[in-house]
């Protein structure tokens, strides 16, 4: 039997979404004091500001691990049609009037939004144009300026939905969707780095539909990958959580869908075979096959890692040692220089 | 290597294709994780900004890769820089995240950057251009973990050299590792998984 420091699986997995997968505080609390000053920034230096509100992984708390970039979506009054007109002249107002902050180094129009970059940050703040849609229909009017295609106009987009719909599963599984949603990223990450086939809001989706009660953080994943396994299946679409009538996935690639259904399989058959064992410690063991070694396991304890290091039996899997296999690595004596 | 307006070029990635394609290897298919970074991430990142001004660089101008470290630690983020081609100069490992410079451990230089290998240790004990980019990102992955327990244990948990003046170690060949190549079907995959190359990153 393996000793373990946790009583349960869900306890591991709060630990492990706690100390890992969640964006650190300090960045959080960074996060917290640019973004209004941005939003000011705007409400000053905008004539046509009507709204300003954040949207994406940050506004509906599921980024991972470190905070990449905050959305903010600028919805813009237009009472003479100039932007309904051009996507591309909302956006350089933007892009104007962001130039204005401070804390703002650089400035790049995208397809819907101007993203900014920061002096002091390594995330970037990206402010997406929006309109209101002129006949009072759901959602709002999002920039697409792609001038290379000769695209400057708007589609419609639901953000309010979006986050709407993530409060709402959060609150019907009593706090464990979004936490659930960030360790999934992990996943997504762990398999591909940034370049993922799986895309992270489809899997986001998938997971939104997978989850209907209240169930432990291990359970969660079982549920996601068994569901995930069938929404890659071909043919099968991926509804919106926030957007009527909309999927997520209709443009995936059948190579990609192929190649992320594989690794769904994979580590759905390791997330059973976790899921099953009886022993909490052999448990935590199993869920290092599927999240990697920094998931707290008695296999991936300081202790056991040294020793396995210093006999040189230590491996890497993945992007981690590991005490009991993996590929050889040099093993060189690195120089102190104190 | 003098562009229109006379300006040395440091693009030497540009005039030596098969040297970038030797360093990628088999690397970046079985770890995806690894990925060359663009001009515009060196950009954003305050770190790397800074560490290509003190090389007198552009952005656009290094060869740059990020990989992944994961560990009780969490995932940090690893990155390699190639100033000059590998064999030339050494390339630079620096990892962006976690505790750093002396808090991080004894064997940094400078806040960021790892110091992976006493430089007259025999081959086998040090990076070479032929063991490729994977090799490079896990030797970093073993000096991080090797940091993050010496600050959990306060032992560095594999062999070091010391400080100052450093004999090289004894050659010792049990040590030198197979050179990189495509696995057969059946083999066993080179990513570390325990699955058949066919079942696994060579599907």
């Amino acid at each position: 039997m393996n000793s373990t420091e946790f009583q349960s699986v869900h306890e591991a997995f709060e630990r492990f979404e706690n100390e890992v997968v969640r964006v650190p505080k300090a960045e959080n609390d960074e996060a917290k004091r640019v973004h209004p000053k941005i939003r000011g920034t705007l409400e000053r230096e905008l004539p046509e500001h009507l709204e300003t509100f954040l949207s994406g992984s940050y506004g509906r708390r599921v980024q991972a691990v470190r905070l990449k970039d905050i959305d903010i979506i600028v919805v813009l009054d237009d009472p003479d049609g100039r932007f309904a007109a051009s996507a591309g002249a909302a956006l350089e107002a933007i892009r104007r009037a962001a130039r204005e902050s401070e804390l703002v180094r650089g400035t790049e129009k995208r397809k819907r939004s101007v993203r900014l970059t920061l002096h002091d940050h390594e995330f970037t703040v990206d402010l997406v144009a929006a309109l209101e849609p002129p006949d009072g229909t759901d959602g709002l009017l999002l920039a697409r300026h792609l001038p290379e295609e000769g695209l400057d106009d708007w589609t419609q987009g639901h953000p309010r939905g979006q986050l709407r719909a993530a409060i709402d599963k959060n609150h019907q599984t009593e706090g464990i969707y979004i936490p659930s949603v960030r360790l999934v990223k992990y996943w997504l990450g762990s398999v591909w780095g940034e370049k993922r086939p799986f895309r992270s809001y489809h899997a986001e989706s998938v997971l939104y539909g997978a989850l209907t009660e209240r169930v432990d953080f291990d359970e969660a994943m079982v549920l996601f990958f068994d569901a995930a396994y069938e929404a890659l299946a071909p043919g099968v679409l991926t509804p919106d959580p926030g957007a009527p009538h909309t999927y997520v996935d209709e443009r995936l690639d059948p190579g990609e869908r192929a190649e992320a259904r594989e690794a769904v399989r994979r580590a759905r058959e390791a997330a059973h075979a976790a899921y099953d064992k009886e022993d909490v410690g052999e448990a935590l063991d199993g869920w290092v096959e599927v999240f990697g070694p920094a998931f707290p396991a008695p296999s991936t304890s300081p202790e056991r890692v040294a020793a396995s290091m210093a006999a040189r039996t230590a491996g890497v899997v993945g992007a981690g040692i590991r005490a009991d296999r993996g590929r050889p690595v040099i093993e060189a004596r690195p120089w102190r220089t104190r | 290597m003098a562009d229109a307006v006379g300006r040395r070029s440091t693009r030497w990635w540009e005039l030596f294709p098969e040297r970038v394609r030797a360093l990628e290897g088999v690397g970046l298919r079985e770890d995806r994780t690894i990925r060359r970074l663009a001009p515009e991430e060196i950009e954003r990142s305050p770190d790397l900004r800074a560490f290509v001004e003190r090389l007198g660089m552009e952005p656009a101008d290094l060869l740059a890769y990020m990989a992944y470290a994961e560990g009780r630690f969490g995932r940090y983020r690893l990155v390699a820089l190639f100033p000059l081609p590998p064999g030339v100069s050494e390339p630079v490992v620096l990892c962006l995240d976690g505790p750093r410079g002396g808090d991080a451990s004894e064997h940094r230089l400078g806040d960021l950057e790892l110091c992976l290998y006493y430089k007259d240790d025999p081959d086998e004990r040090r990076w070479k251009p032929r063991d490729g980019l994977r090799r490079l990102f896990d030797l970093a992955r073993r000096h991080v973990t090797g940091e993050s327990i010496w600050r959990a244990t306060g032992k560095w948990p594999v062999e070091e050299a010391p400080h100052g003046e450093t004999e090289p170690a004894p050659p010792d060949p049990s040590l030198a590792l197979r050179p990189l190549r495509k696995p057969g079907r059946n083999e066993p995959c080179t990513c570390g998984s325990g699955r058949k190359s066919k079942r696994c990153c060579w599907r």
